[in-house]
């Protein structure tokens, strides 16, 4: 297992996020981390990532604690994409992706085959070419994300997280974002995506968190986890599920919002107080 | 892990693809890259220095030619040129060289740091500190020489002030700015009341050091001011590059490996004890921290953080501005600080206005 985490806890001053979660994310799949809004994803991912500290529990990369590797070290690691990545002006695409070697590099080795070999592929892999003078302020969304994505290749991590990659994007850039994510996840990189859309999330993942209400909902492969009930669970809305001609990926076409949220916690107290 | 080597990449050869407009000096596995642009245009700012500096050096009562000059600079040349030349030009000149200098470092450190134009010492509240901490110590301690050591704790002062009040520069950049005016202003206040307490005939030289004043500049500050500023410089170096990765944000900069609160807190100190030292020489000089970066990221087009071109930028807009009083007020002595307070102010509105019109 790549990525382990056992009995995390964390939350800020009066409100805990979520309490004893524990998961492990298996090597080389594209894992996608869905849920209502609030209820956790950001967070997690920014608690694997190093970004923020949970207070208790421990999460392990590749058996060791996360807080033990240094950070230059955790950087080769483990790539991490925040949701709105700030772009400095002036800078060009070309030395966007240069940055991301800059975990293998130091003050005597500022730049080495390797560091070529790796911005190569990583311009190559998210097909780059045409844009890779450009300033990267005049980006459209889905070039400016797969710049990102091309960033985080070329830092050469076997874990990437990204958040929210593609929830700006209309439906053309958020295909050629989904797409070039697939690639780097078949090429046998672990990818743990947080993604809203349940539909795209159940496309493209091989396994699906559903994150929900302090806790996890749901863990699994992508098809099985989504199921009405689950949806009825996190979102409080009936929807139909139909299954799309080409590859059978579940459509989710909503029905109707279920007011049921009063009872819906009345049910977690006396599922706590029999547990 | 993944061999990209199994890839086959067109036309790569032996050599190693190295980032557009770089130069790499190779010792074994160490390597160093070098920006062409930036090289060049340090070169050419030296250039334009020395060329001004001569110049300076024979312009003022005593006219010289610049055969002249070079003659006294060389070792010959008469009593009375080496006399204007080493003893009253020179030291004039290299202490602005040395306060501009100071002044361009820590103003492209802070800009860096805070992401924001106007975020420079002189504007934040800092270079004020500095000539306040001088002033006390100058009315109220009798003390034999020119207390400019007592700069950087004027200036710490006012960073705590400033820190206190807003912690989060990098995010909150403008509250930071609008938070630095007011205690620029404060520091000020409580500098011009101190010195209306003591009687004019005291005041005289000090009330015009605080314009920013570089008449009558001996070695006496300059030379230990200087020798501190090239021991931090090695420091600044140090962090440099990681300073390069924050300016993409302390996520993405964590992310990438940077101790981010390490960094960003050796820069500030760096940059306030930088300017603080600045401060010492000639007073609180107004503007030059700001333009400095700003002339400086256009000549390098913001590839890098261009730290040593902001400090050549500032050596020589002090310069050219210094040179431009003594030449305008001759044969009256004017402060700098008026000089660099009209041309920065002109600066300024540029700016603002160009951003506001960008906006729209």
């Amino acid at each position: 297992m790549t990525l382990t985490v056992n009995r995390l806890h964390f939350g800020y001053q009066h409100k805990a996020i979520f309490e004893e979660i524990s998961l492990s994310i298996p090597q080389g799949k594209l894992v996608g981390i869905v849920g209502p809004n609030g209820g956790g994803k950001s967070t997690l991912l920014k608690l694997l990532a190093g970004q923020e500290q949970p207070q208790s529990g421990e999460i392990l990369l590749k058996g060791r604690p996360l807080g033990s590797y240094g950070m230059k070290a955790l950087a080769r690691e483990l790539a991490y994409l925040p949701q709105r990545p700030l772009v400095p002006p002036g800078i060009r695409v070309e030395q966007l992706v240069q940055y991301g070697r800059h975990p293998h590099q130091g003050w005597f080795t500022q730049w080495s085959e390797e560091d070529a070999r790796m911005v190569d592929w990583a311009r190559e892999r998210m097909q780059l070419d045409a844009i890779w003078q450009q300033s990267a302020n005049s980006l459209s969304g889905g070039q400016a994300q797969r710049v990102w994505l091309a960033m985080v290749l070329a830092q050469d991590a076997d874990l990437i997280l990204l958040d929210e990659p593609t929830s700006a994007l209309d439906i053309g850039h958020q295909t050629e974002v989904m797409e070039a994510i697939h690639r780097v996840a078949a090429e046998g990189k672990t990818v743990l995506i947080v993604i809203h859309d349940l539909a795209t999330a159940a496309r493209y993942c091989d396994e699906l968190i559903a994150l929900g209400d302090g806790g996890i909902q749901a863990m699994g492969p992508a098809r099985e986890v989504v199921t009405k009930s689950l949806i009825d669970r996190l979102y409080q809305t009936d929807v139909d599920i139909l299954h799309a001609p080409g590859d059978g990926a579940p459509v989710i076409v909503p029905r109707r919002r279920c007011e049921e949220v009063p009872r819906r916690r009345q049910d977690t107290a006396r599922g706590k107080q029999s547990a | 892990m993944n061999n990209p080597m199994n890839d086959t990449l067109t036309g790569t050869g032996p050599e190693t693809r190295l980032p557009t407009g770089t130069l790499c000096l190779r010792l074994g596995r160490r390597t160093l890259l070098l920006e062409r642009r930036a090289w060049l245009t340090t070169l050419g700012l030296v250039l334009a220095l020395t060329l001004l500096s001569l110049l300076a050096l024979t312009l003022g009562s005593g006219k010289i030619t610049m055969m002249g000059v070079i003659q006294t600079l060389l070792g010959e040349g008469s009593r009375l040129d080496q006399v204007t030349v080493f003893k009253i030009r020179l030291p004039r000149i290299v202490a602005v060289l040395v306060a501009g200098a100071a002044m361009g470092l820590s103003g492209c450190l802070v800009q860096t740091l805070v992401r924001n134009r106007l975020a420079t010492p002189d504007m934040i509240g800092v270079n004020e500190g500095a000539s306040l901490a001088i002033i006390i110590f100058s009315l109220y301690l009798t003390l034999g020489s020119w207390p400019w050591w007592a700069a950087p704790f004027g200036a710490l002062f006012a960073a705590l002030v400033l820190y206190a009040l807003c912690n989060k520069p990098g995010e909150q950049g403008y509250l930071f700015v609008v938070i630095g005016i007011g205690v620029s202003e404060l520091m000020n206040a409580i500098g011009q009341f101190a010195m209306s307490t003591q009687s004019l005939v005291h005041l005289t030289s000090l009330y015009l050091w605080n314009m920013g004043n570089f008449v009558g500049q001996g070695y006496g500050t300059v030379v230990p001011v200087g020798i501190l500023i090239l021991l931090i410089c090695p420091w600044v170096v140090y962090l440099s590059r990681a300073l390069g990765v924050l300016r993409l944000g302390s996520v993405t900069a964590r992310t990438l490996g940077v101790n981010v609160n390490r960094v960003q807190l050796g820069v500030l100190a760096q940059a306030i004890i930088v300017a603080a030292l600045g401060t010492a020489i000639g007073g609180p000089v107004v503007f030059i921290a700001m333009a400095a970066p700003i002339l400086a990221s256009w000549l390098s087009r913001d590839r890098i953080v261009p730290l040593w071109i902001a400090a050549l930028c500032g050596a020589l807009m002090l310069l050219a501005s210094d040179t431009l009083v003594r030449v305008l007020a001759s044969p009256h002595e004017v402060a700098t600080g008026i000089m660099t307070r009209i041309l920065g102010g002109l600066l300024l509105l540029f700016i603002l206005i160009k951003d506001r019109q960008r906006a729209d």
